[in-house]
């Protein structure tokens, strides 16, 4: 009864208790778009993915696996 | 003993969440959210963000009752507002609400805050800062 005292309000404490229905809870689900979805162009993506930081690996020394001089002289 | 109607009682709310997942087991229907933030990082503004929620658990309702979710930028414009109707079978009833927001856009960097108003009043409100990141 405390946590009841607690839960609700005086409003709800002076309207007397209730008949011990059991209670039916919902769980309700909204969606919501802000803005509509919009495809990336080409550009765009490249752009996106340059500047993600997503190929900063390529400026790590350890990559430089190659030099100028490899390959096969033909 | 017959209930006696409460005029003019606007529901509680329980609690209110900003988490990045909601889900639901189908077999219990236990309610698990996942990746709760009060920050917001990103590269570069404006920044989007694909997908959130707002998770708000009310009681004490009475009736149908109508609500309104908005989103307000730190210089107090409304960058979202969700309007619905919430309809309460029992006063002891706990509705739980997962408003699903997709691709809302942050313009400015600093302090967000989602409302939710109930009944014309503002149960609660959640903030959260977008900032970029260093």
């Amino acid at each position: 009864m405390k946590t009841m005292r607690r839960t609700f309000s005086r409003r709800r404490q002076s309207a007397g208790p209730y008949d011990g229905n059991p209670v039916a809870n919902a769980y309700l689900h909204f969606v919501c778009a802000a803005q509509a979805p919009r495809e990336l162009s080409d550009q765009d993506l490249l752009r996106a993915a340059g500047e993600s930081g997503a190929f900063n690996f390529w400026d790590d020394p350890s990559e430089d696996i190659y030099t100028l001089e490899d390959g096969e002289a033909e | 003993m017959a209930r006696k109607k409460v005029k003019g009682c606007k529901p509680r709310a329980l609690a209110m969440v900003i988490c990045e997942m909601v889900l639901r087991d189908e077999a219990t229907k236990n309610v698990s959210l996942v990746g709760l933030f009060n920050r917001l990082t990103g590269p570069g503004l404006p920044m989007a963000h694909n997908r959130l929620h707002v998770f708000v658990s009310l009681t004490d309702g009475h009736g149908k009752q109508p609500f309104c979710l908005q989103c307000k930028a730190p210089d107090e414009t409304v960058v979202l507002e969700a309007k619905g109707d919430i309809a309460f079978e029992d006063p002891l009833a706990v509705a739980d609400l997962n408003i699903e927001i997709r691709g809302l856009v942050f313009a400015l960097p600093g302090n967000y805050v989602f409302e939710f108003w109930c009944g014309g009043e503002l149960l609660s409100m959640r903030r959260f800062s977008v900032a970029l990141e260093k």
